[in-house]
């Protein structure tokens, strides 16, 4: 494992690697688990890339993959699930926390309600983002994923064990493939049984998604470089990333064998592509 | 304390391939933890080693007591960095016990590559907790 040589952390559990306290100072618009990574070698001057997780973050994967993309780029990562409200709240939440850091223009990976939250961001300020991925995301819910949501809503309702909840996930996450590794569905019992679950937030970012519909708003935007999808994404499938890719006239990178959580089945795929399509971080 | 045999792990753990994920002990001299040799797989992922780190820690927690007596869970793991891939086809875990405490059992993980003790490459570490089934 790299340790980067400089990391700062506020939140998250599961780093082993802070050297720098969080700051302090006022109440932030983002609640939940901020990490900033800057790699061996990597000037902080560069531009950030911004990394908007999907929701219960990434945890033990989430960390590596920040490791890596911190190779080249200076990263932050918001945890999208920590705040809540309206789709306008939510992107005001990050560009006040863009604001808070003097970060005037990023570029963005963004992957699952992450992405959700990166679309909706990018409409409403297109100026402060220079280019953007999204990954195992979609421009709408159809019936078939809003029904889907639906029901994890209806179980995030219920007083569910967080295991109970975490076994309901585990299925429509990760591929067949990953599964059938042994012991992974073990592991990821455990580990997403352990993830402290903000029911009401859960349940606000379902109602969010369940209203998500940008197709006609997306149509001509031109910072997308690339959109990624496991071609066993079982939640926002294959067919909608092909369509939110059209949409936005960027290349559709397809996983084979991957389901929906690229950044635990496929993270190098996430970090190849953000060294391929965001070119060389400029200052 | 021998080191674990491979029959002595397959008698110690439930697990059997392709779940089993530790194929024997490593004799080592002095004290801290014990270590353990992976099986040989083709490909592992990072969830798949944080798997057999939990086995070996198990082993660790059982002592000679029969796994039909004295079943043991993973009740948590904490702490856990796991790298983006993995290179090595076998790895060396080592385990240090951190407590006890009525029924629960903590260690303390690190996995290097290759089947060496010390100079393989960290690339996995965790705190494993451990509980009898049933308390």
């Amino acid at each position: 494992m790299t340790d980067p040589e400089e990391t700062r952390e506020s939140g998250a559990k599961d780093a082993a690697s802070v050297k720098t306290p969080a700051k302090t100072g006022p109440k932030r618009a983002i609640h939940g688990p901020v990490i900033e990574r800057v790699g061996p070698g990597v000037s902080a001057d560069r531009r950030t890339l911004l990394v908007l997780p999907g929701l219960g973050g990434g945890k033990a994967g989430l960390v590596a993959l920040l490791d890596g993309l911190a190779r080249t780029r200076p990263v932050l990562s918001l945890e999208t699930d920590s705040f809540s409200g309206s789709w306008p709240s939510r992107v005001a939440a990050i560009l006040a926390e863009l604001d808070r850091r003097g970060l005037e223009r990023v570029d963005v990976l963004a992957w699952s309600f992450g992405g959700v939250v990166a679309q909706h961001a990018l409409l409403a300020a297109p100026q402060r983002f220079e280019g953007v991925i999204l990954a195992a995301t979609a421009a709408r819910l159809r019936a078939r994923e809003r029904a889907m949501m639906a029901h994890l809503r209806a179980l995030f309702e219920h007083d569910l064990e967080p295991m109970a909840l975490a076994r309901a996930l585990i299925g429509v996450l990760f591929g067949p493939p990953f599964l059938r590794r042994p012991g992974v569905v073990a592991v990821l019992e455990a580990l997403l049984g352990q993830v402290p679950l903000d029911r009401a937030n859960w349940i606000g970012a379902f109602d969010a998604l369940l209203e998500h519909r940008l197709e006609r708003e997306l149509r001509g935007t031109d910072k997308v470089r690339a959109v990624l999808c496991g071609e066993l994404d079982w939640i926002f499938p294959i067919d909608e990333a092909e369509r939110l890719a059209e949409l936005v006239g960027a290349p559709l990178e397809r996983l084979p064998g991957i389901g929906h959580a690229l950044w635990i089945e496929a993270p190098q795929a996430m970090i190849a592509a953000c060294e391929r399509h965001l070119g060389p971080p400029s200052l | 304390m021998s080191a674990l045999g491979a029959e002595e792990i397959r008698a110690r753990l439930r697990h059997r391939p392709p779940a089993l994920g530790i194929e024997r002990e490593l004799e080592v001299d002095g004290g801290g933890g014990r270590r353990f040799l992976t099986v040989e797989r083709g490909a592992w992922h990072p969830a798949e080693l944080l798997d057999a780190a939990a086995q070996a820690a198990g082993l660790c927690a059982r002592g000679e007591a029969d796994p039909a007596e004295v079943s043991l869970l993973v009740v948590a793991y904490e702490g856990v960095r796991w790298p983006l891939s993995l290179r090595a086809l076998r790895f060396t875990v080592e385990v240090r016990p951190l407590r006890a405490f009525l029924s629960m059992y903590q260690f303390a993980v690190k996995v290097r590559e290759g089947a060496g003790v010390d100079d393989g490459e960290l690339c996995l570490e965790a705190q494993v907790t451990l509980a009898r089934e049933g308390g």
